[in-house]
């Protein structure tokens, strides 16, 4: 939902997968939700590493 | 054979005055009597059903009902395709025309007690409280109307699509029973609702009605003829297919977060668009659109398609409304408003507001082209009610508890309670006159 986070002032937005699950999806086989999950979490890791200035930027 | 789009529904009410138990069950002169065993047996015809009383609530009186589930107002179609409650009581034929007689000025509702096997999540049952007189009777159309409870107790093996179920087809069959004692009896008054050719210069407006469905649910849930929607785009439909009852709700969930049958099949604004239609605007009709997307692609995807239906139908106007005011839904809603005024159809949406604090946000979220908004009420109210003289759905001593892991209460005491926990206390649809305001 990264249209609310950024409506909120959030600075740094990493889109996950969808509400009931943000950072996996049980719908895929396990092990491509385990590697899909460790993608997410790197993302939001490496994006706290970097400036985001002062507005809103998504990381995709 | 030319296609018949003359879609045309005469409505006659039979105003109930009073309500009796009867040897028979008829309706003469505003008196609906009851055979009590007849009703109780139609509804014992359910082999989940174990036990089954019937009673009666009415207005100003000190009598609470608890464990309310769903209301619907007793309809019977006298001529034209299909029945009340298409798909469900009936195959499922487009409804909408012809004649149907409705018994006003009273509800069947069902109080039902059940051991519920999902007892927690956004799907798991819950109760609402009904109460004749006091604050909580001001501000629900149940209040002010004669309620036909009809008290079920389910086997303790039920499931809950099972329940959901039972408790539905004794509540249409109650009602359709009861609607049917209008045949051949004179009417009081008629409302002839078509959306005929008009004045092409009047405003082309058209309603967008959203509901909140989850895709891992059971299936159990709002329902067009008879079908569960769960995971569908949006669906348009002439406004008088409401009136003949073609959308459901759960009837497991009988508190004010979700509206119950009974609002779909006086939805206040589809109503308001009948009758103001060839008068001040062109009523296209409307549109049924599934909210509570998982992600945000989803609701644009939803929202796109609802309204690009908009568009296509060359609407210079819609109006949104929706059955919550939850962050999840609300997206959704906002999203469509915004992708109408993308489209050129000017938007009016019709809402309550949280309230919760003083401080808290009205609305979970906003985008800038929602600019002409209707405030409608507050979510979260709570109401202080004064102990009840008679109660219906339980025996003296027996607690009850709105959902399953909440803390059970005595309903024969004073109670203080949140307006969603009260049956169709929270007005979605714009029945009543309230509004929010600041000082």
């Amino acid at each position: 939902m990264f249209s609310m986070a950024k409506l909120h002032g959030v600075r740094r937005i990493i889109p996950g997968v969808a509400i009931p699950h943000p950072c996996g999806d049980p719908r895929l086989p396990t092990e491509v939700d385990i590697a899909l999950r460790r993608q997410i979490v790197q993302k939001a890791l490496d994006a706290l590493q970097t400036d985001a200035g002062d507005s809103a930027t998504i990381l995709g | 054979m030319s296609t018949n789009i003359n879609i045309r529904l005469e409505l006659a009410s039979f105003p109930v005055k009073d309500v009796r138990f009867s040897r028979q069950t008829t309706y003469n002169n505003g008196i609906l009597e009851i055979n009590k065993e007849e009703i109780v047996a139609l509804i014992l015809e359910d082999r989940n059903i174990v036990s089954a009383d019937l009673d009666v609530a009415f207005p100003n009186e000190k009598t609470r009902i608890v464990n309310v589930r769903d209301v619907v107002e007793p309809r019977i179609k006298v001529s034209g395709p299909g029945c009340v409650f298409p798909g469900i009581l009936c195959t499922p034929i487009t409804v909408g025309e012809g004649r149907t007689h409705r018994l006003s000025g009273v509800t069947v509702m069902i109080s039902a007690e059940y051991r519920p096997t999902l007892k927690s999540g956004l799907e798991s049952q819950k109760t609402g409280i009904a109460d004749m007189w006091g604050p909580a009777a001001a501000d629900s159309p149940i209040g002010s109307s004669i309620n036909i409870v009809a008290i079920l107790k389910l086997t303790d093996s039920v499931t809950e699509i099972e329940a959901y179920t039972s408790i539905q087809l004794a509540e249409l069959k109650v009602a359709q029973r009861l609607a049917e004692t209008t045949k051949g009896m004179p009417h009081e008054s008629i409302e002839i609702f078509e959306l005929s050719e008009v004045d092409p210069s009047l405003p082309r407006v058209v309603c967008i009605c959203s509901y909140p469905s989850h895709r891992e649910s059971p299936p159990i849930g709002v329902a067009f003829y008879g079908m569960i929607i769960r995971d569908s785009l949006p669906t348009l439909l002439h406004p008088n297919e409401l009136l003949d009852g073609a959308v459901t709700t759960d009837t497991r969930r009988g508190w004010s977060g979700r509206a119950r049958t009974w609002d779909y099949m006086n939805h206040p604004l589809v109503l308001g668009l009948l009758r103001e239609h060839g008068k001040r605007l062109n009523f296209l009709g409307v549109i049924l659109q599934r909210s509570r997307f998982y992600s945000e692609a989803e609701k644009r995807v939803a929202a796109e398609a609802t309204s690009q239906m908009a568009r296509l139908l060359k609407a210079d106007g819609a109006l949104i409304v929706s059955e919550t005011p939850s962050g999840n839904n609300f997206m959704d809603t906002t999203f469509t408003l915004q992708a109408c005024e993308r489209k050129g159809v000017k938007t009016v949406l019709l809402t309550i507001e949280w309230g919760e604090t003083e401080t808290a946000d009205a609305l979970p979220f906003n985008v800038p082209e929602a600019d002409a908004i209707v405030s409608i009420g507050r979510y979260v109210r709570e109401f202080k009610l004064e102990a009840p003289r008679k109660v219906i759905g339980v025996k003296k001593g027996q607690l009850v508890s709105t959902e399953t892991l909440s803390t059970p209460f005595d309903p024969w005491g004073e109670l203080t309670i949140m307006a969603f926990d009260m049956a169709m206390s929270v007005d979605y649809f714009g029945y009543t006159y309230r509004t929010c305001k600041e000082y």
